[in-house]
This record gives C-alpha cells, sequence and structure tokens, in this order.
C-alpha cells in the first residue's frame, strides 16, 4: 500500500521534473513584475490589453505560487507523530510500512532503484552521490564526486537485496533516524547505515578525517545554513508595540551609567544553543515573585555573558516569558559609579535604583558582581544601598561572578546568597561545540573570503580541547577558529580553510608538536636515542626505553587520557638522570628550558600539599598547579621523589593514571600533555653492587624494584603507575672520560664565544676523569671539579691579561695544580 | 488525480495555515501597537511622572502635588487615546485584508482559470 501512494507522489515529482530547474520559481517571478508593469500601464492608460495582461498575468503569479507552496508540502507532508512513536505503532517492521516515514528525496531514491529491482547497498550509495544532495557535503569536506563513487563501486558487483535484506536495511535505517532524532529517516541516515556496513565508503571518510557522526553534524549544518537564509524577514515582526514603553517611566540617571545590551537574533544563534539550558532556567529564576535575581556562575570563558545576550535577545524579540517580554535589559557600569565624588556615590546609586524601580521595566546586568557585594569591598560600602531593592519585586539583578568568587563572596553571606539563585554556567560539549563552530563559520566566513572545511571545524573543536587547557569553550574554539581564519584569509590564490590550518596556526602559537610529525620532526623522532646521547653518555637501556615512549606518543599510539609519558629514573646521583630529562625536553618540547622541576626534599611534610594544588585560603598559590597551568607543554621533572610526603605520592597516583588533577578551587589541571619524570636515588647502593657482581640490566631492573618495594619506600601502585621504571647504571671508568671530554667541550664553547681559544687535550680529558670523578656524587662532582680546577684558572689568566683573545691556550695537568 | 490531492491541501492543511498566519498577523498589529496595554492604563500618569504627597497636610502642597499628578494622567490619556484610535483604525484595515487575503485563498482554484480566461477576452476583444 504504501509502495501505491509512492506511485501517486512519483507521478506528481515526475511531471514537476519535466519542468526547467527553476521554471516555476522564475515564472512566478515573471508573472508578478508583468502584472504589476500591466497594472500601471492600465492605471496611466486606461487599455483593455493591459487590463488582459494583468489579469492573465496575475492568475499565472497565483498559479505558480500556489503550486510551489503544494509541491513543498506533498513532498514531505507532515508524519504527525516522532519517528520512535510510529515505529512502535507499526509494528512488526518491514520494507513496506517503514518506507512512508522516508523524506522525500530518500524514497524518490529508494523508489527508482527498486523499481528496476536494483536495490543494493552500492546502488544507494551511488544514486545518493550522484544526485544533487551530496553538494554541501562535497563542497565542505573536499571530498571529490569521483573518489566518492569510486569508493562506492566495489570491484565485485553486489547481488541485489533479498527482500528480507530490505527489511533489515531499512530498519537499520530507521533507528539511525530515530538516534540523530529526525523527523523523517533522511538520506543522511542511510549514508550512517552504509558507513557501518561498506568499509570502503568508511575508509574514504575515515581517510578525509571524519566519523560516522560527521554525517549527521554536516546533515545539521547544511539545513541551519538553509535556515538562516530564510528566517531575516520575520525578525520585523518581533519588535515591542510602540505604546509600551510610554507606561513605564524615565531613567535619566540610570542611562548615564548603563549600556542597553541589544543582541540581534543572528549573532545570538552563534551561541545559544549552547546555553539554552542556562536561558530557561535564568527566566524561571527571574518570573519569582519576590527576590527574582540570578547569579550566573561560571569560569571565564564559558559563556556567562553570551548567556544573557542571548537572554536580552529573547526579551527584545518578545520569545521571553510573558512578563519579561520587551524589558530593558541594561548592564549597570558599578565602576563609574564608584568613581563619582564620595560623599555623592550612595546618593547617585539609589537615585539609579530607584529610577529603575519606578520605571518597572528594568532589568540590571551586573558584571563581576562579587566585587561589589563583599562588605567592604567598596568604599563607601554600597551593599546596604542595594539590599532593599534586590528584595524588591520590580527591579530583577542578573549577577555575572565565577565559581571561587561566588564561594568566597556571596555564599560567605547567607542574607545575599538567598536573594539570589545560582546558575551555573558549564562548557558546552563536543558535540555542542561543534554546531557552534559551524554556526560561526555561517555568519563569519564570508566576512574573511576563506570557505572553511567541516574537518577544520572538528579539528579546531579536538585540538582547543587537548591543548588550550587553560582557557574554556566555547571562547578558546572560536578563538582558534577565528586566529586560523585570519591567517588563511591573508593567503593569495584558493582561500580553503583546512585541518592543516589549524594544526599550524595552533603549533606557531603554543611551539608545540601538534598534528602530524612534519618530516624534519619525524627524522628526530627515529634518531632520538642519537639526539639525547648528544648530552647523555651511555645508559643506553634508559634512553631507548624513553626514545620509544616518546615515539609511541608522537605516533598517536598512547593513550590520550594519560600524561605523554611518565617515567621513574632509579639510579645513583650523577649518572645523568637530571640531564637526560633535559635532553627529553629538549628533543620533544625544542627547548631545555621547557621543564618544571620540583625539588621533592621540600615537600616532606602533610601541608606540602598545599605548595603543589595551592591552599583554601589563598595564602600557597599551588606551584605546580599554577605552573603547569601556564606552561602544559612542559616536561615535570620530580626530584627526589622518594623524600616526597605520601600525600603527595597519592596526588600523583592520579595524575599519572587519569593525566588530570583538581586544584584547591576544584578548578581541572591537565597534566595530558606532559611528560612526567620522577627521579630517586633509592636502591643506588643495590645497583653498584649488582653492577660490580656483572648482573645483566633486566634482572637488575626487576631486582631492584623488588628491593625498592620490600623498603617501603615506594608502594606498588605507586611504581606500577609509571609507563616505565629506567635504571640508571653508574658511570664506568670510559663513561666518566666520556662525560668529562662532554663537559670540557663545553668550557670550551663558552669560551670560543668570546674568542678565547681553549685547547683541549686528551690528556688534561683524563686528568680530570681521574681526579674530579667520585662514586658518590658521579657526574655532579666533575663539574664542580672543572667549575674549581680549571675555570678559576683560566678566569685568572684572563683578567691577569696573560690570555689574550685570539690566541690559542694549552693547559697541562702541572698547570692546574696536579 | 493530482487536482483532487491539490484541492485536498488546497482546503485542508493550506487554508489552516492561512487563517493561522491571518490571526498571527492580527495578534502581531495589536501587539504592536499596544492597543490592550494603552487601554489598560489609559489614566496612569504619563511615564509614571508622579509626584508623592508629602506627609501632613498642607492645602496648596496638596492641591498643588494633585494638580500636577493630574495633568500627568491627562497628558498620558490624551495620548492614549489618540494612539488607541489610530490603531483601532489600522486593526481594522489589517482585519479587512486578512479577510480578503482568505478569501482570495478560498477562491483561487477558480480565479486562476477565469482571470486568465477574462484576461484572454481582454485581449482579443
Amino acid at each position: 500500500m504504501p509502495w501505491n501512494r509512492n506511485k501517486q507522489i512519483e507521478r506528481v515529482v515526475r511531471w514537476h521534473r519535466r519542468l526547467p530547474k527553476g521554471f516555476v520559481y522564475g515564472l512566478r517571478n515573471v508573472a508578478g513584475w508583468l502584472a504589476l508593469g500591466a497594472l500601471i500601464f492600465n492605471l496611466i492608460l486606461s487599455s483593455r490589453a493591459g487590463l488582459g495582461v494583468f489579469l492573465i498575468a496575475g492568475g499565472v503569479w497565483a498559479a505558480a505560487g500556489a503550486w510551489k507552496k503544494f509541491f513543498e508540502w506533498y513532498k514531505n507532508p507532515p508524519l504527525g507523530a516522532s519517528l520512535a512513536v510510529l515505529a512502535e505503532r507499526i509494528r512488526p517492521l518491514n520494507a513496506a510500512k517503514i518506507f512512508p516515514l522516508f523524506d522525500f528525496n530518500a524514497r524518490q531514491i529508494l523508489w527508482q532503484l527498486a523499481k528496476g529491482g536494483e536495490l543494493s547497498r552500492t546502488q544507494v550509495l551511488v544514486a545518493i552521490g550522484t544526485s544533487h544532495l551530496l553538494n554541501f557535503f562535497f563542497a565542505r569536506t573536499g571530498i571529490s564526486r569521483d573518489e566518492y563513487l569510486s569508493a562506492a563501486r566495489p570491484s565485485v558487483p553486489e547481488r541485489p537485496f533479498s527482500p528480507e535484506e530490505t527489511n533489515a536495511f531499512f530498519e537499520k535505517a530507521l533507528s539511525a533516524a530515530i538516534g540523530h532524532g529526525h523527523e523523517f529517516i533522511r538520506p543522511v541516515d542511510i549514508l550512517a547505515v552504509l558507513f557501518d556496513e561498506m568499509p570502503a565508503f568508511a575508509n574514504l571518510l575515515r581517510n578525509a578525517g571524519m566519523k560516522a557522526e560527521d554525517l549527521d553534524h554536516l546533515y545539521h549544518w547544511e539545513a541551519y545554513q538553509l535556515s538562516h537564509r530564510r528566517r531575516s524577514w520575520t525578525n520585523g515582526l518581533t519588535r515591542g508595540g510602540i505604546g509600551k514603553t510610554w507606561t513605564y517611566g524615565y531613567t535619566p540617571t540610570l542611562d548615564r551609567f548603563a549600556e542597553e545590551l541589544q543582541v540581534s537574533s543572528e549573532l545570538e544563534a552563534l551561541h545559544v544553543q549552547a546555553h539554552g539550558r542556562e536561558i530557561i532556567e535564568l527566566e524561571n529564576a527571574l518570573s519569582k515573585h519576590a527576590a527574582a535575581n540570578a547569579v550566573l556562575v561560571g569560569e571565564p570563558g564559558v559563556g556567562a555573558m553570551t548567556t544573557v545576550l542571548g537572554f536580552a535577545a529573547r526579551v527584545g524579540e518578545g520569545r521571553s516569558v510573558r512578563h519579561l517580554n520587551f524589558k530593558r535589559v541594561l548592564k549597570l557600569n558599578l565602576d563609574a559609579v564608584l568613581s563619582e565624588r564620595r560623599e555623592r556615590i550612595l546618593e547617585v546609586l539609589g537615585r539609579i535604583l530607584r529610577e529603575a524601580e519606578l520605571a518597572g521595566n528594568v532589568i540590571l546586568v551586573i558584571d563581576s558582581v562579587h566585587l561589589y557585594l563583599t562588605p567592604g569591598a567598596t568604599d563607601p560600602n554600597i551593599v546596604e544601598v542595594l539590599l532593599p531593592y534586590l528584595k524588591s519585586t520590580p527591579v530583577h539583578f542578573i549577577g555575572l561572578t565565577t565559581p571561587g568568587s561566588y564561594r568566597r563572596s556571596v555564599l560567605t553571606q547567607s542574607i545575599i546568597a538567598t536573594l539570589f539563585e545560582r546558575i551555573d554556567v558549564n562548557e558546552p560539549d563536543r558535540k555542542t561545540m561543534i554546531r557552534i563552530l559551524e554556526d560561526y563559520v555561517t555568519h563569519r566566513e564570508g566576512s574573511f573570503g576563506v570557505t572553511v572545511r567541516y574537518q577544520a571545524i572538528v579539528k579546531t573543536v579536538d585540538l582547543a580541547a587537548e591543548y588550550m587547557v587553560d582557557k574554556l569553550f566555547p571562547a578558546k574554539g572560536l578563538e582558534l577558529l577565528e586566529e586560523a581564519l585570519i591567517e588563511v584569509s591573508r593567503r593569495g590564490g584558493e582561500r580553503v580553510l583546512k585541518p592543516e590550518d589549524v594544526e599550524a596556526m595552533l603549533r606557531s602559537r603554543l611551539a608545540v608538536p601538534v598534528g602530524e610529525p612534519s618530516e624534519s620532526e619525524k627524522k628526530v623522532l627515529l634518531r632520538l636515542e642519537e639526539v639525547i646521547h648528544e648530552r647523555v653518555i651511555n645508559q643506553n637501556e634508559a634512553v631507548a626505553a624513553v626514545a620509544d615512549a616518546m615515539r609511541r606518543a608522537r605516533a598517536g599510539i598512547t593513550s590520550r587520557e594519560k600524561p605523554i609519558g611518565t617515567f621513574l629514573f632509579l639510579g645513583p646521583t650523577g649518572v645523568g638522570k637530571t640531564e637526560t630529562a633535559k635532553a627529553v625536553a629538549q628533543a620533544y618540547f625544542g627547548s631545555a628550558e621547557s621543564m618544571i622541576r620540583l625539588d621533592m626534599s621540600e615537600y616532606q611534610k602533610p601541608e606540602a600539599i598545599d605548595r603543589i594544588i595551592g591552599s583554601p585560603d589563598g595564602r600557597e598559590v599551588g606551584q605546580l598547579a599554577s605552573r603547569v597551568r601556564e606552561h602544559p607543554f612542559s616536561l615535570i621533572l620530580l626530584d627526589e621523589i622518594e623524600k616526597a610526603h605520601s600525600s603527595i605520592h597519592d596526588l600523583l597516583l592520579q595524575i599519572l593514571d587519569e593525566g588530570r588533577a583538581t586544584d584547591v578551587f576544584g578548578r581541572p589541571i591537565n597534566f595530558r600533555t606532559s611528560i612526567i619524570i620522577a627521579t630517586s636515588n633509592a636502591g643506588a647502593e643495590f645497583i653498584r653492587e649488582a653492577i660490580a657482581a656483572n648482573a645483566d640490566y633486566e634482572t637488575l631492573r626487576r631486582n631492584l624494584i623488588e628491593t625498592v618495594l620490600k623498603s617501603g619506600i615506594f608502594k606498588p601502585e605507586f611504581i606500577n603507575r609509571f609507563d616505565a621504571v629506567i635504571v640508571f647504571k653508574p658511570l664506568d671508568r670510559k663513561s666518566v672520560e666520556a662525560v668529562s671530554a662532554l663537559m670540557l667541550r663545553e668550557v670550551t664553547t663558552r669560551l670560543y664565544e668570546d674568542n678565547y681559544l681553549f685547547q683541549l687535550t686528551p690528556e688534561l680529558i683524563q686528568w680530570v676523569a681521574q681526579n674530579g670523578y667520585s662514586k658518590e656524587f658521579g657526574g655532579r662532582a666533575l663539574n664542580r671539579f672543572i667549575q674549581d680546577r680549571l675555570e678559576s684558572v683560566i678566569a685568572k689568566k684572563i683578567l691577569a691579561g696573560r690570555y689574550p683573545k685570539g690566541t690559542p691556550l694549552w693547559l697541562r695537568p702541572e698547570d692546574l695544580g696536579a | 488525480m493530482i487536482l483532487g490531492e491539490y484541492l485536498f491541501w488546497h482546503y485542508g492543511l493550506a487554508l489552516r495555515e492561512r487563517l493561522y498566519s491571518a490571526l498571527s498577523l492580527l495578534r502581531t498589529t495589536a501587539n504592536f501597537l499596544s492597543i490592550l496595554p494603552l487601554a489598560k492604563s489609559i489614566l496612569a500618569p504619563w511615564h509614571r511622572i508622579k509626584d508623592p504627597y508629602q506627609r501632613g497636610f498642607e492645602l496648596g502642597e496638596f492641591f498643588w502635588t494633585l494638580a500636577s499628578n493630574l495633568v500627568s494622567r491627562i497628558l498620558g490619556a490624551i495620548v492614549r487615546l489618540f494612539v488607541i484610535a489610530a490603531g483601532l483604525v489600522v486593526l481594522a484595515l489589517v482585519a479587512i485584508w486578512c479577510a480578503l487575503a482568505l478569501a482570495f485563498w478560498f477562491l483561487l482554484p477558480l480565479l486562476i482559470p477565469l482571470t486568465i480566461l477574462v484576461g484572454a477576452l481582454f485581449i482579443l476583444t
């Protein structure tokens, strides 16, 4: 039966299709203008022929208009209930029952194929791809129609669906449409099914950086663009009445200190979908009988002011709650009030609030409201003046603040807290964020002269989430996209914003490796051991383990829910643990300075945790928290970790496991873009003994961990959280010589920069290695020895003028007091 | 068959939509002209300008306040009455327009062939 119904639709559609594209629209326009012209002509010349033309053209104009509307309706008559409800009603499901639930475009494609007996996955995919339906998809993804069709056509022809297969296919499409919340089963739902069932199609999308869910995002974006073009004419009807303001009072003083928040619905649409819930909560809060005030609590960047702007737009256009509609939403500048002469401040504020109350149509917005509500925060104290008005009904207040400030300034004053209803403004989720950026692109790409690929939007959201950890959505997403748009708009030629452009923007902004590694970076990663060995002597196993972990991270194999790499370096003092960390920072983050170094021996007491994540009273800023927030792309070196208090070990468990922690104010700290290296001397003696007994590296490592666990220095769960426990062996004679040579070469280089030509000899290197090395302090003792015995002598020679620039200087051990 | 479908739509859903559109236009016009709020507040002081009566009773002061408040109310009433009257005229015009549009839609299936036919007759004769 439904298939028969489709025959009917098919006939109308076929008839309609025979007309040239745009014929009906064109005919209506031409007829309309002709009728108008003929009417004017007839009015001037009273011509019968003119009247005749007017009547015919008018008739054609009316007929074409009616046909256009009829045809639009006929394509997709409303189903009358949601798909989920209809699916329940028509159970048990089969293809014939599901078919009428497809939208016009999908029905056309399926009907044409079914008529020819060719309903198969390939045929459906090809039919959708060759129709006009994917024009937007191709334009926004950069996938060409040819690529799509070659992925759609299999090497072996596919046999048509059996009736059972058709039933199953339609049912899956129905489920996809219900899952997407669609009104009809649309072609995009069919594509979602084909993504699951046709690997070649799925690969095509994956290679273009897309997933199945992106199909639905693209469909919504296209629908939004179309709706945006259509709706502008309706805005004129939603303004407040001409006489409405006459019933409200004048506010001359208030107008001097406040700014009217008026937002066009276009701008409002940019973000309002991210804050729909908050706007409704705000409307509810302001609808109460008494003390109808609200405070929006959110971190900077989550869009608290945007929420107010969205609310103001709704109020201004009469789409809010009835008694709030067409009221004036004013942002009160209390700083300007406080900059009046001291003796006038309370009088001016009183007048402003009296005017607002008498006017009867005022909603006052106070940004950073906590700055004014704390007793003693302002001089004179304005809270006493504000309080009666906060309790009154005619004036509504909307305050904006952050969670920390709310806790400190509002919650601590029970009277104030009861007068404001708290509304939390949270970050939008990924899906909403993609929609916000799609809206933004719709409105703004034209002004930049840039076409934005869909994948660039998704990349913006993902990269901002991963790397701009100190900021919040939607602000950080909009900021990154806008910067990338500006950059691309400066280019000549084809100006298309691709995901690579977003990566490049972030890479240049943060100076961190983002996105696919470049060719030069790949080379560095592949020879990372060599790069590290330029600074670190021997310790081959340790260097290899670290290099492997780094490669895994950049190749994208490791979990994104953890830090890039976490290592526990065990070994005696002065064997290269810190130097290895510096080398890793240099190789991965581009500078040895990208290192946050904490000496954990300073964190031995229980209260030391305050110095890590901050103290509730704000006296301790939280060294690790603040530094990681400022430099999220750093190597965190925790020296002598065994000396830290056990509460810090517990905190580290979470950081190592989840890559995040929260500071004392509940703000998240992200460690997922950090490398964490903890060093410890624990078991140093055991290592020396094992090396003396010629134990191999793996046995040494295993036994050392056992020894350390037995001694109770670390808990097993702590050790297990690290990606690798790496043992640094004491330096042997050859290594000590190599380290000495490395350190002496550094001295030579430093002197050479000032044109002092200090000459290094093997004899000198050997002498330094033999005399400067100590078992207890390892390489560090060498450094001190070179300073005391060599650098001091050279310094004296320079100051005494016995070492002129540009002349070579040879020093023998005897010259240095040997 | 298509004609049947068309007529079903024309006198069903499409007619209902037009009816809603006409009512919406009337409501929007009434809202724009603020006829109801102005009628409700016809004797209210102009822009809420009102002198408060002083404490205690002093005849001169009392009459002065009364007079100035009365002026405010009378001024408000005059302006509002004028706007209400003008608004009602506009509303009536809009109502007539809506009725004509509905009638036009109702008669459209007949009017289209009729206008074309009459037009052709005008040209040919």
